[in-house]
């Protein structure tokens, strides 16, 4: 298995992506969520996996300072000696030096085999977008598995999905990819929050589920969104969060005597689209009003 | 609504200036004084933000421009498509984002995203209030560089979500095209994302610009000239 860096998701996954898969990593224009390749290289580095990075975007120096400035000091892409890279300059090379696209794409084929077997690379990370751009997707595709000699050995796509669901689909039906996870925000003017969904997997895990997360400490931290209900005893509190949840309900809560049952917090769980959300009624009584506004954030009482 | 003034007595005067959520395309020919006419409507009023996406000079150099018109640098972000290639190590701050070239969309969405969070959430202009909701004055200086890297159906797609939060958010667009560069179908494409196209052209030495998609405001050339960072209507 090969872990993602991220603990939520590698639990939701059962323990990471198993080898051999083909994953893709489908980001939302504006959305950041770049850091789910970099903490998977990171992690595939970190388990002495041979890795080689396929960034037609960019040059291997950026691309080292960004990964590094957004994984932190536990990426040393310097230091290591198990990746190799194929970059921006090495496309230029390319087009110079192969005049149409089909040629082109047949230079890109035999670099990209060429490296997988002198290094015996075991895992692939590929930025898609302009690949699919210079080739179209059933090519590019084509070109980024040319590398996956075995059935050992795994290839994650990251790219940027301008053309809505009908792409995912296609990455799903046609090119039958192992694991498709979308990276997007909620539809405000500002992110309000960015999730992740798992939207497709070949092996059983629930989906499709989405997970809010943020990015703390070079890290991305899934959360569980949390409503909290106040308002004064005997306002309905405890009804609200009953008949608005679908269970989970502590047997203590179902209790008759209202003064015990606000000594405890309501709470459920009730499933919106395909996120989790856990609810939360708050005691009435005014001698908790102090403790009140810690409650949002703390996870306990 | 806000509207945003734009130093053209003739918008300023019959409309009260430009309605929040305009995009507006400036065509123009090199050498035409068309990206100081951009800079000069993107400048930020007192309260409002800019933020520039600049593909063709690096981020110090915009700065310099808006330093000269006069405007707070500390309501002034640009997104830098061109110093990354030459100091990869470079690092972002609030107001100056680094992308790694003008090919890499992702990152240009991302920082366009991270600057715009920044300033709704009070931590750009360290500590000096502007006006809130923020109007944002944003600038895509170019498009005809974008369009150099990448497919025009791809930058369409691109520029669509752009245009789009941009509206949402209640801001400006101003995007300037080499109308000289590319032919027909590309300028008509990228009209549609538009409500309003400023032309630019050269005579003589002299710059006219005749503004087209505002109601009440007159479409005949105007020749004009920019002046510390503020749009002067010659005679």
């Amino acid at each position: 298995m090969i872990s993602t860096g991220v603990t939520g998701l590698d639990e939701l996954l059962g323990k990471g992506i198993p080898r051999g898969s083909r994953v893709l990593y489908s980001l939302e224009p504006g959305v950041d969520g770049q850091l789910f390749m970099i903490s998977s290289l990171s992690c595939s580095l970190a388990k002495g996996l041979s890795c080689m990075v396929i960034l037609p975007h960019a040059t291997v120096d950026v691309f080292r300072n960004d990964a590094v400035a957004k994984c932190g000091s536990k990426l040393d892409l310097k230091k290591t000696g198990s990746v190799v890279f194929i970059d921006a300059i090495d496309r230029e090379r390319i087009q110079k030096s192969a005049k149409t696209p089909g040629a082109q794409a047949l230079e890109w084929q035999a670099r990209i085999k060429k490296i997988c077997r002198e290094n015996k690379v075991d895992v692939i990370f590929a930025y898609l977008d302009l690949l699919y751009e210079d080739f179209g997707l059933e090519t590019a595709i084509k070109i980024l598995e040319c590398g996956m000699s075995d059935d050992k050995t795994t290839l994650f796509i990251e790219h940027l999905n301008l053309e809505g669901p009908g792409l995912l689909d296609r990455f799903i039906s046609r090119f039958s990819f192992d694991l498709v996870m979308t990276v997007r925000s909620s539809n405000r003017p500002i992110p309000h929050f960015t999730y992740f969904t798992l939207l497709h997997s070949s092996w059983p895990v629930s989906v499709p589920r989405s997970v809010p997360f943020i990015i703390s400490e070079s890290r991305i931290v899934p959360y569980i969104p949390k409503i909290v209900v106040t308002g004064p005893a005997d306002s309905g509190k405890t009804t609200f969060v009953a008949n608005a949840t679908e269970g989970a309900l502590p047997a203590d809560r179902t209790g008759k005597d209202r003064d015990l049952v606000s000594e405890f917090m309501d709470y459920g769980w009730l499933r919106w689209r395909d996120f989790d959300i856990s609810l939360h009624g708050a005691p009435g009584h005014t001698k908790y009003d102090p403790r009140l506004s810690n409650m949002p954030w703390g996870s306990s009482w | 609504m806000y509207l945003y003034k734009t130093g053209i007595t003739q918008v300023d005067d019959d409309c009260g200036g430009l309605e929040a959520g305009t995009n507006i395309l400036i065509l123009a020919p090199p050498m035409s004084y068309a990206e100081q006419l951009a800079y000069a409507l993107t400048k930020p009023n007192q309260g409002e933000y800019s933020i520039v996406l600049s593909t063709n000079e690096r981020a110090s150099e915009v700065i310099d421009f808006f330093k000269l018109a006069g405007a707070d640098k500390r309501f002034t972000g640009v997104i830098d498509a061109i110093t990354k290639s030459s100091t990869p190590s470079i690092t972002d701050t609030q107001r100056l984002m680094f992308v790694s070239s003008p090919t890499d969309l992702t990152g240009i969405g991302i920082k366009f995203s991270n600057m715009i969070e920044t300033i709704f959430e009070g931590d750009f202009s360290e500590g000096e209030p502007g006006l809130f909701p923020p109007p944002i004055r944003f600038c895509v200086n170019s498009i005809s560089t974008l369009l150099m890297y990448r497919r025009l159906e791809v930058l369409y797609q691109f520029l669509h979500v752009l245009t789009a939060k941009l509206k949402k958010t209640e801001g400006i667009g101003i995007y300037l095209l080499n109308n000289e560069s590319f032919d027909e179908k590309t300028l008509s494409l990228i009209k549609q994302l538009m409500n309003c196209v400023i032309e630019v052209k050269v005579e003589s030495n002299i710059s006219f610009f005749r503004i087209q998609g505002i109601r009440g405001v007159t479409s005949e050339w105007l020749k004009f000239t920019v002046t510390k960072g503020q749009v002067v209507i010659l005679p």
